[in-house]
């Protein structure tokens, strides 16, 4: 019923893994204030390192940059990147998802003109989902995209793009048609240009200060003929594909790696009877969500449908990420400092966003409910 | 999975899907042992799959566990295959496993039915120890009923006089993982009696699966099946190589933890019918919250595998939660070389 297969990595798979290894053990520069968050750190100049080693985009055909790798070793790539705290924000989203997405539905020159520099680790893009008035109902976008002359003007507001200040392009979805008795009728996508004058993107700060979202407002904003992805209505079915893939990975349960680390540095010397439990059951979680992870990815190779694996992986991941701060500030003394307490509070900082981005909570728990069959 | 493995594990399953039924269970409970099916085991040969000359897979005790969790097969399954194997042979006469501090004190689950014991001292190793343990044979003298608890079926307080003495390799990660497997069984049929219950049961003019609420708590109830699943899955795909001690407690650490979450949405899940002996729900969720105790809890096993973190240190926690308790270098390479299963 629950399909998750264990999984023992191909040699390939751990040979490409000490090569990850050594790779981030010469540019431990990057390595400075790790943070296994994965929007936190954002530096285009170790993102066009990966991109020269073929790291980014791996699964990708050649022809527009990738290397032709399986899930199962993108897989590897990315978990010890993320839980090296190695700074992948800026290209994260064009390589988890923004590619899939292009080599499914995209024009032949959208592939030749995209890809090759998201496989670089040059081109970035942002997803233009969310607005004011959708976030868990994404159906409900109003967003619109008028056919005019060659081209589309777009007009309304998306939210929590993540990025946009700095990233190249925004994939938007929009209403282009009536939604229809499914509701799912009538949208579409298109490749904004994020840097042109008629976008205009506003900044928000989340509560710990930082200003890694964004408000866009399109204001008969004009954008190309062949910036439509795929065909006109087929936008509903593209989100959700999607959606797989940016609900799949292990970002969904490495948010708060570090703290682990750290607490393992202090404790070392002199560990607590409460510290070693822990550590242990700490431990245990993280090796079985990284089982779990790999085994969906093992699944994607497979060309399988996992989004119920998927959705079961991000609660149980998102859930732990934000008890394991909650049960380590406990293991130490109140007055404790140091890279833990650094670690603890940029955790605490982005803890609530854990169980909101790429689907809430309670979105998912309705998805694994119907896909054991409840709804 | 191959021919012979296979062939095992459906003549097993068809045997506990004739016999094992709530009525049996309940019989057991009362004392009466479960005389038909367990020479219909026997007469199949499935307490002998650890037989050397067989050339089946080391695991497979461990798959026949998981089954045998997924009917709450009555029987002291787990000690009679393990003991086999670290017998390395058929005993002579019936052998089970039991812990106690000494040979005039060992508890083991349907005592009275065996002559021979194999004791075993401690649950969980010391700090910084392996789980090698050194089991004495001890021929039973004495038996004597001992207080149920949540048994749901015969437990005995053991005596008798030393015979020998065997050194079993990680016996008590054996141990650990025989529970995560009889658990991991057990949790699948439990998420499925929810799922049936919810589709069945109508309130309100509706079933009780078109209530979010009840969605929700049965989502959160499947997670945690899955992930026991997947800790004891790995934990066996791993037995034998480097590093599967740490992956034993893993999987006994996080089947501990889901049987306690689990049980208590079922339950929340079946309300008061499901409180009743008369239904069969309780016959799985008693046998976890009894399981998740044996041979090591969660917090004594999460010790040991903080321990074993500790010893690591920071720089290689990462590595540590890729590969256990599997030593880094040459032995790693050399089996990512010839393409041999990785833990």
């Amino acid at each position: 019923m629950l399909n998750f297969p264990a999984t023992a990595l191909p040699p390939e798979a751990l040979t490409l893994r000490s090569e990850v290894r050594a790779f981030l053990d010469q540019h431990r520069a990057f390595l400075e204030r790790p943070n296994s968050d994965f929007t936190t750190g954002y530096e285009p100049e170790f993102s066009r390192l990966l991109g020269a080693r073929g790291w980014i985009g791996m699964t990708w055909p050649r022809a527009f940059g990738g290397a032709e790798r399986s899930y199962l070793e993108r897989y590897v790539v990315t978990e010890e990147l993320l839980a090296a705290g190695a700074p992948v924000a800026a290209h994260w989203i064009a390589d988890r998802q923004t590619g899939p997405l292009l080599l499914r539905f995209g024009s032949p020159d959208q592939q030749a003109r995209f890809l090759p520099g998201v496989a670089a680790g040059e081109s970035y893009f942002s997803i233009g989902m969310s607005e004011p008035g959708s976030g868990s109902d994404l159906a409900s976008v109003a967003t619109r995209a008028e056919q005019r002359g060659n081209g589309f003007v777009i007009n309304g507001t998306k939210l929590w793009s993540t990025g946009a200040h700095r990233n190249h392009y925004l994939v938007a979805l929009v209403r282009t048609g009536d939604a229809g008795p499914s509701r799912h009728e009538g949208l579409s996508q298109l490749i904004v240009d994020l840097r042109a004058d008629d976008v205009e993107i506003r900044p928000i700060r989340n509560m710990g200060g930082a200003a890694e979202f964004n408000e866009i407002v399109f204001a008969d904003t004009q954008v190309p003929a062949d910036r439509l992805v795929g065909t006109l209505g087929n936008g509903w079915q593209q989100v959700t594909s999607e959606l797989a893939f940016e609900r799949s990975g292990p970002e969904r349960f490495l948010s708060a790696f570090r703290v682990l680390v750290e607490l393992v540095r202090i404790a070392q010397r002199e560990p607590t009877l409460v510290q070693r439990q822990l550590l242990g059951r700490l431990a245990a979680h993280f090796m079985t969500l990284r089982r779990m992870s790999v085994a969906v990815a093992s699944l994607l190779t497979e060309n399988q449908d996992v989004a119920l694996e998927a959705a079961l992986v991000k609660e149980l991941g998102n859930n732990f990420e934000k008890a394991l701060p909650e049960a380590v500030r406990l293991a130490v003394a109140s007055d404790c400092g140091g890279a833990l307490r650094t670690a603890l509070n940029d955790t605490l900082l982005l803890a609530p966003a854990f169980t909101l981005r790429g689907g809430t909570r309670e979105i998912l728990r309705g998805v694994i409910a119907r896909g054991l069959g409840l709804r | 999975m191959d021919m012979s493995e296979r062939l095992v594990l459906d003549t097993a399953e068809r045997i506990f899907r004739e016999h094992v039924t709530p009525a049996l269970r309940e019989r057991a409970a009362a004392g009466e042992f479960p005389q038909a099916l367990w020479s219909a085991l026997e007469a199949q040969g499935l307490f002998a799959v650890t037989d050397p000359e067989l050339g089946l897979p080391a695991a497979l005790p461990f798959e026949l566990l998981k089954l045998a969790g997924r009917f709450a097969v009555p029987l002291p399954l787990a000690e009679t295959l393990l003991a086999t194997r670290w017998l390395e042979a058929t005993p002579a006469e019936p052998t089970t496993i039991g812990l106690g501090p000494s040979a005039g004190a060992v508890l083991a689950p349907w005592g009275q039915q065996f002559t021979a014991v194999l004791r075993v001292s401690q649950p969980v190793p010391e700090a910084a120890a392996g789980t090698t343990d050194r089991i004495e044979r001890i021929g039973v003298t004495a038996t004597v009923p001992a207080e149920h608890g949540l048994a749901l079926e015969p437990l005995s307080t053991v005596e008798g006089r030393v015979q020998d003495e065997l050194v079993v390799p990680d016996a008590c990660a054996e141990l650990a993982l025989s529970r995560a497997a009889l658990m991991s069984g057990a949790l699948e049929t439990v998420l499925e009696l929810a799922l049936r219950y919810a589709s069945e049961r109508e309130q309100f003019g509706r079933p009780l699966s078109r209530f979010q609420a009840i969605q929700h708590q049965i989502a959160v109830l499947a997670a945690e099946v899955a992930a026991a699943q997947m800790a004891t899955a790995g934990a066996i795909a791993a037995f034998g190589a480097p590093g599967w001690p740490e992956a034993a407690a893993a999987a006994k650490i996080r089947a501990g933890e889901a049987a306690g979450i689990v049980s208590e949405l079922a339950h929340q899940v079946h309300g008061a019918m499901g409180y009743t002996r008369e239904h069969e729900l309780h016959q799985f969720t008693l046998r976890l919250l009894r399981w998740r105790d044996e041979y090591g809890h969660e917090a004594e096993w999460q010790r040991w595998l903080g321990d074993r973190l500790l010893d690591r240190g920071a720089e290689q926690c990462w590595a540590f939660i890729t590969d256990g308790g599997a030593a880094a270098g040459s032995e790693q390479n050399h089996r990512a070389a010839t393409g041999t299963q990785e833990p």
